[in-house]
């Protein structure tokens, strides 16, 4: 689940699709997400990725300290110790508050991912125009309060966990935007929340209306904020953002979003028999 | 107002309920003149249609007077009097646009529910579950309507409320039905049920070229409505061996197309199936019990087609899969696009080809409504359609 790729970051300009291939090739990387965007603030999301070596080194070192009167106790020990220097400045551990950081991370974090997709009747060119003034997505997003823009690139975020009162608030900017195609964030350092997204727009052959695929990454920091962002997450789901892509939907094909909520009914606590009660010995019967 | 809520299996009470508001920009408030009972409210009343919920105002079969009008409604006025679909459709997405309107994709709020049991949500529908939007139905004093932009036809002066009431539901449902077959002229039909739907069926296939049209039921009464009033001949499944009668009255060839107006709660044809199905509802290891459908589709000729306007809500088993393969029959189903036919019906009506108000066996007010629901399921006092009065 919170794998992430590592070495060279993508430089934007790859992500412009050049052809159909490309376009292809694209798709294949959103499932990796993070090859999107830079790799998030490290305090908080990082954890040790690659503990083989340290492991390895750890037990070979201790073998041979305890058999230190052979030589191949010696050698042991020594290789082990090199492993375990080698996994320490691999994994960047080298200073100590890393050190701390790491360790509290390592399983500690899960990233949460979510996929939706639709379909709305509509033109490619409105429904991204729709998308791309995000303050319109409060109003289809259950889970969002409200979104504020800052810039062009900026936007602050406001989101209430499902069925609780938590509340959570991050800046994210756009990282990637082709008209008509694709939107790519990502939460900016320091945020309460990490998250990146990428929202893609694909036109239905014979012009009927537009594909939208949503695919969202979150990662959770550990730490004293760690419970309530658990909560949080907890309630993210591809349900739910399933419902608020379909709002958006609705919203855009419709004018409204259809509800029930407020409707009149038969519930005890808000109406009343109409008639007394029949005897259950008589039989019903119709005045025909 | 007062309204006919479901409370529970076999339990349906009117009770005083606040009156309906406005919610949305593209709804209306119509005062219900007449609402009608339906073979499906049964499935209802029966307890089969899950995620119903005490208190559920039910009713889908409506026509009424408008009261008041949302501010996105413009093709309307106080005062119309109007016929209400029972699929609720937006007008605009896809499967609107292609006047497929009881597979709306906009007008079900619950849509994930559907999606859970059925992998796609069709449209919301008037008082039929929470599962299907959860609206309060017309069996009422008044109705809130979504999309009344869509939805609401007038109704002609010339033409009555009992005649327009039944473009709501069942007569649409029975000519869909019957053009879902594919009549060419001089093709005869089979279809299993007389009810309300069963005979809109017979009808609309005769109005659509069929040369004999052949009903099956096993209520004497219902059987000699359809000779009577739909130029039927009738044939009792429990006095005769439905198979070899149809054989022999199309010279061995068979039905060229059959009708389910059956659905989901059919009465047995032999002892066997019936009670191995009565027992699996019971238990809920299968939700319908179908009957009717598996006879039909073994009576059905080579390369015919099967039609099913019948309700069904879940699963069955044993279907002659091999009978249906082995002919290459063609299957067709769903629920009606009401608004698809609403105007080229209504243009029957005017024009005298049919008056749907010959179904009416019963007309009592709205507070008799459990009696007359009670009456309606064991089909007493020949009851075949109860129009309730506010």
């Amino acid at each position: 689940m919170s794998e992430r790729t590592h070495g060279r970051e993508t430089p934007a300009s790859n992500l412009r699709p050049r052809s159909r291939a490309h376009r292809r090739e694209l798709e294949v990387q959103r499932d990796n997400l993070s090859s999107y965007s830079q790799r998030p603030e490290r305090e908080g999301i990082d954890q040790i990725d690659n503990p083989a070596m340290l492991v390895g080194g750890g037990v070979l070192a201790l073998w041979g300290i305890k058999h230190w009167r052979s030589m191949f106790g010696l050698l042991a020990a020594g290789v082990g110790s090199g492993l375990v220097y080698q996994g320490l400045k691999q994994n960047q551990l080298l200073d100590g508050h890393n050190l701390k950081q790491k360790l509290l991370n390592t399983g500690a974090s899960q990233s949460t991912q979510v996929r939706a997709t639709i379909t709305i009747d509509k033109p490619v060119e409105e429904v991204y125009a729709k998308w791309k003034d995000l303050s319109n997505l409060s109003r289809c997003m259950r889970h969002v309060e409200s979104v504020r823009r800052i810039d062009d690139k900026h936007w602050h975020w406001k989101a209430r966990a499902p069925k609780t009162n938590i509340t959570v608030e991050w800046d994210s900017e756009i990282i990637e935007e082709q008209e008509n195609e694709m939107i790519v964030w990502r939460s900016v350092k320091g945020s309460e929340i990490h998250n990146e997204g990428m929202i893609e727009f694909k036109s239905r052959p014979n012009a009927e209306g537009t594909e939208i695929h949503a695919h969202i990454v979150y990662y959770p920091p550990a730490g004293k904020v760690g419970k309530t962002i658990a909560n949080f997450l907890h309630g993210i789901s591809d349900q739910i953002v399933k419902e608020d892509l379909r709002r958006f939907k609705r919203l855009l094909e419709t004018g409204e979003v259809p509800t029930i909520e407020g409707q009149t009914s038969g519930r005890r606590e808000s109406s009343r028999p109409a008639l007394p009660p029949r005897q259950s010995s008589e039989r019903p019967r119709p005045s025909l | 107002m007062r309204a006919v809520c479901w409370m529970g299996k076999h339990d349906v009470q009117v009770r005083e309920v606040p009156d309906p508001k406005i919610l949305n920009s593209r709804d209306c408030i119509i005062k219900v003149k007449l609402s009608a009972i339906c073979g499906s409210d049964l499935h209802l009343y029966d307890g089969y249609i899950p995620t119903m919920q005490e208190g559920d105002i039910i009713g889908h079969e409506v026509i009424g007077e408008v009261v008041e009008i949302g501010n996105e409604v413009d093709n309307l006025t106080v005062g119309d009097r109007v016929v209400i679909p029972f699929p609720i459709a937006c007008g605009s997405c896809h499967y609107c646009k292609h006047e497929q309107h009881a597979l709306c994709d906009n007008s079900n709020p619950n849509a994930h529910m559907a999606e859970a049991a059925y992998g796609y949500s069709p449209a919301g529908i008037f008082g039929y579950s929470h599962m299907l939007g959860g609206y309060a139905g017309g069996q009422a004093e008044y109705m809130r309507v979504p999309f009344a932009d869509v939805g609401p036809m007038k109704v002609p002066d010339g033409v009555t409320d009992e005649q327009a009431l039944f473009l709501s539901d069942i007569f649409p449902t029975g000519y869909q039905a019957a053009l879902n077959c594919n009549i060419k002229s001089g093709d005869t039909v089979a279809v299993w049920g007389c009810g309300p739907v069963g005979l809109f069926a017979m009808k609309s296939a005769k109005l659509l070229g069929a040369e004999r049209v052949i009903a099956i039921d096993h209520v004497p009464e219902r059987l000699e409505k359809a000779r009577r009033d739909a130029d039927a001949e009738p044939l009792h499944f429990e006095k005769t061996s439905v198979l070899s009668e149809l054989k022999e009255m199309t010279g061995g060839r068979g039905p060229d197309a059959v009708i389910e107006a059956v659905g989901m709660e059919a009465h047995g044809f032999n002892a066997a199936d019936h009670f191995y199905d009565k027992a699996k509802q019971t238990l809920r290891l299968e939700t319908d019990r179908p009957n009717a459908l598996r006879q039909a589709i073994q009576a059905c000729g080579k390369g015919g087609t099967v039609s099913i306007p019948g309700v069904y809500g879940g699963i069955i088993d044993k279907m002659p899969m091999g009978a249906a393969f082995g002919k290459g029959l063609t299957f067709k189903m769903g629920q009606t696009h009401v608004q698809r036919f609403m105007n080229k019906l209504m243009g029957h009506i005017e024009d005298g080809d049919i008056d749907p108000s010959f179904i009416i066996s019963h007309r009592v007010p709205l507070v008799e409504a459990p009696a007359a629901y009670e009456m309606f399921k064991h089909k007493r006092n020949n009851c075949i359609k109860v129009v309730l009065h506010p």
